[in-house]
């Protein structure tokens, strides 16, 4: 396979100012980053440290084998919700290696409001347990929480996708064979008693830990009998009683190690037979794309430039190379597996979406998984166009992608705006793993137009009851429109809603997509026999 | 096996044929000789041509072989095949064309001027997105198409190279 013949020069101002530019952003997805992870205020460490509780990421690093890697997902979620008081949505999640095993570790934070359910906590949950259904990936929980925080619970109780959403999944898992194991290290009241119940293996530590449907509390104002918490449902009762759990512990370095110890009788995976070589470094220095992806939105780049930097060797088959070539379709090999890439060099036309097309059935039948690497303004507009029947082709591409059955991987690099979203395998296709940059920009349209019609709109409305506005106030209208466009389409509100699975460091690119790939091809789905067309 | 290598300027067209342990080497329409290479490790090995025989010493970087052998070191280049055939079917086309409709923001290139491969020539403007147009090879600069405020169709040619010179 051929090696990708870079065209970039790393001495070239726009190298240099495009590095300054990402450098800059690198160091505040790093600042917010540590914040959401380590910023706390005094009392609630002083209120664990006397409950002689460890802080959520102290747990996480003994339950995980040293020296592995550890792909936390949606750091930053709910960083621009509940005024920023719930850094991470109050819950740790993420991929790791248990005694040699890859896991899905989901773990609250007690550090955060007692570790609260709010309406992005059980959001986040929902999603870690269909991360855990999609790839078959065990689960460790490890249960510290409150409950639902209860002055927003419409928000996170009665709907389809909501609390109730996790304990299916968790039944669900268990009929797949996926297995769970969870370690209670506080008090798990009503729904959250559910959690550690529903897994194959439950452990309690002796009085931080208790599973109760009503507290004491509520059995004392309902039945006025008095109990305290370890008579009602401490772990001596639950693993000596009542059945409920399956160890007690007397600390929580105990339960973390009796946790590697489970995971370590657990059998391992059996990948995806895809196509397999010896892994290789790329050529190119992934340290590069600093110096590739532009300062602008607007600008353009080559996405081949990013596949060098991605993939092993920096090699890689390019399919129809000179055919719609506003999108670049192609074979790579990533950490020794066969991947298909599908990524954007500008406006999708019928023949793009015709390649992309006929490129995703081949994956397809071929069974290799494919990786979006979006940059995306849209489908070309105009009479030609529509009369060349854009929307038709687009449509064939968004039927073949919908309907993938090898799992697929989406990186947004830069914009992500209107029907090319979709096409590109966007959030709502169901991609095993989605992450953005942290420039990148999404939204149903591209700002200028956006921010231009709806200051039409408005200034319309006030023409109808009489107005007309000075220069300087129409200026004022749009700037606010366009503030509020700007921010509502940045990566930072795209990730705090979960639209993501997080933000990476573009040079973290290749080892993100490695761990999502492995775990990724845990799971197959049925193959559904289809020739190719070529349309 | 038919192989093409280039050393020291020239052009050997090498045969390799036999079967493992029996391997002979002809060199353009020489006499076959029997070859054998015993890699030992990774760099290092010993390498039997005839009755000559000699120890040698490989390392590979990038695109670039060096290897040590009767007494003198040489550089082999190591060659794609698709890259070579290419390469010596024609190069790339003179005019650089529009891949998208849209409009020219700035054209950085006159014509008569010397460009080389991968050098801006013209930027454009289409569905929001600011794309430069670079040179595919080295040359000198035809005709440029259009000026800055001009609106093109897709596939219009923007910038022509004059013909290769052979």
């Amino acid at each position: 396979m051929r090696r990708i013949k870079s065209n970039i020069d790393t001495q070239s101002a726009e190298f240099r100012a495009y590095e300054r530019h990402n450098h800059a952003l690198m160091a505040e997805l790093q600042e917010r980053q540590k914040k959401a992870r380590f910023e706390r205020p005094e009392r609630d460490i002083t209120r664990l440290r006397k409950q002689k509780k460890l802080l959520v990421r102290e747990r996480i690093d003994l339950l995980l084998d040293p020296g592995t890697p550890f792909l936390e997902l949606s750091t930053l979620a709910a960083n621009m919700a509940y005024d920023g008081t719930v850094p991470s949505a109050g819950l740790v999640s993420g991929v790791g290696i248990v005694s040699g095993r890859e896991v899905l570790v989901m773990a609250s934070d007690s550090s955060i409001k007692g570790g609260a359910w709010y309406p992005l906590t059980v959001k986040k949950m929902v999603r870690t347990l269909d991360i855990a259904i999609e790839n078959r990936l065990p689960m460790v929980h490890l249960v510290d929480s409150a409950g639902a925080f209860l002055p927003l619970q419409s928000g996170l109780f009665p709907d389809r996708y909501m609390a109730g959403r996790m304990f299916r999944n968790q039944c669900v898992l268990s009929a797949m064979g996926v297995k769970q194991v969870a370690l209670v290290l506080g008090h798990s009241t009503a729904g959250g008693a559910y959690v550690p119940t529903l897994c194959d293996y439950s452990i309690m530590v002796r009085r931080t830990g208790g599973v109760f449907l009503g507290g004491p509390p509520l059995v004392k104002a309902a039945t006025g009998e008095e109990v305290t918490a370890d008579e009602l449902g401490g772990a001596d009762v639950h693993s000596s009683i009542s059945g409920t759990a399956d160890y007690a512990v007397d600390s929580e370095q105990e339960g973390l190690a009796l946790v590697r110890e489970i995971v370590g009788t657990f059998p391992r995976e059996i990948k995806v037979a895809v196509e397999r070589r010896e892994p290789e470094e790329p050529y190119y220095d992934p340290v590069e794309l600093h110096g590739i992806i532009p300062d602008d939105v607007k600008k353009q780049f080559d996405m081949r430039e990013v596949i060098a930097r991605i993939v092993d060797g920096s090699r890689f088959h390019e399919f129809k190379p000179d055919y719609g070539t506003t999108v670049v379709c192609g074979f790579a090999f990533l950490y020794g597996w066969k991947v298909g890439l599908v990524g954007n060099n500008g406006v999708l036309f019928s023949d793009s979406a015709h390649k992309s097309t006929q490129f995703l059935q081949l994956c397809n039948r071929d069974r290799v998984p494919v990786i979006f690497l979006q940059n995306i303004t849209g489908f070309m507009v105009g009479k030609a166009y529509e009369h060349g029947g854009i929307t038709k082709d687009g449509s064939k591409m968004l039927m073949v992608q919908s309907n993938l059955d090898v799992p697929k991987l989406t990186i947004m690099t830069n914009g992500s705006f209107g029907a090319g979203n979709y096409a590109m395998c966007g959030r709502a296709y169901d991609a095993r793993f989605l992450f953005s940059y942290p420039n990148a920009q999404i939204s149903v349209m591209g700002m200028e137009q956006a921010v231009k019609t709806l200051t039409q709109i408005r200034l319309k409305a006030l023409q109808r009851q009489g107005k007309s506005l000075p220069e300087e106030d129409v200026r004022k209208i749009y700037d606010g429109i366009a503030l509020d466009y700007m921010e509502k389409s940045g990566a930072y509100y795209s990730t705090s809603g979960m639209w993501d699975d997080g933000i990476i460091d573009p040079v973290d690119t290749r080892k993100v997509l490695g761990i999502s790939l492995s775990v990724a091809l845990n799971r197959d789905d049925q193959e559904s026999p289809h020739g190719v067309l070529r349309i | 096996m038919k192989r093409r290598i280039d050393l020291l300027d020239e052009h050997y067209n090498v045969t390799v044929f036999g079967q493992p342990g029996e391997w002979r080497l002809q060199v353009v329409d020489g006499e076959p000789q029997p070859a054998v290479l015993a890699v030992g490790t990774e760099f290092q090995g010993t390498i039997q041509l005839g009755d000559q025989k000699a120890d040698i010493q490989m390392a590979v970087k990038g695109e670039t072989a060096y290897i040590r052998a009767f007494d003198r070191t040489v550089t082999l280049r190591i060659v794609d095949p698709v890259e070579q055939a290419a390469q010596e079917s024609g190069g790339s086309s003179n005019t650089a064309r529009a891949p998208m409709p849209g409009t020219i923001v700035e054209v950085q290139v006159a014509a008569g001027e010397v460009v080389s491969k991968g050098q801006p020539m013209i930027t454009i403007e289409s569905m929001k997105i600011l794309t430069v147009i670079t040179a595919t090879r080295d040359g000198e600069v035809s005709e440029v198409h259009f000026e800055p405020g001009d609106t093109f169709e897709k596939n219009a040619a923007l910038v022509t190279l004059k013909e290769k010179e052979e």
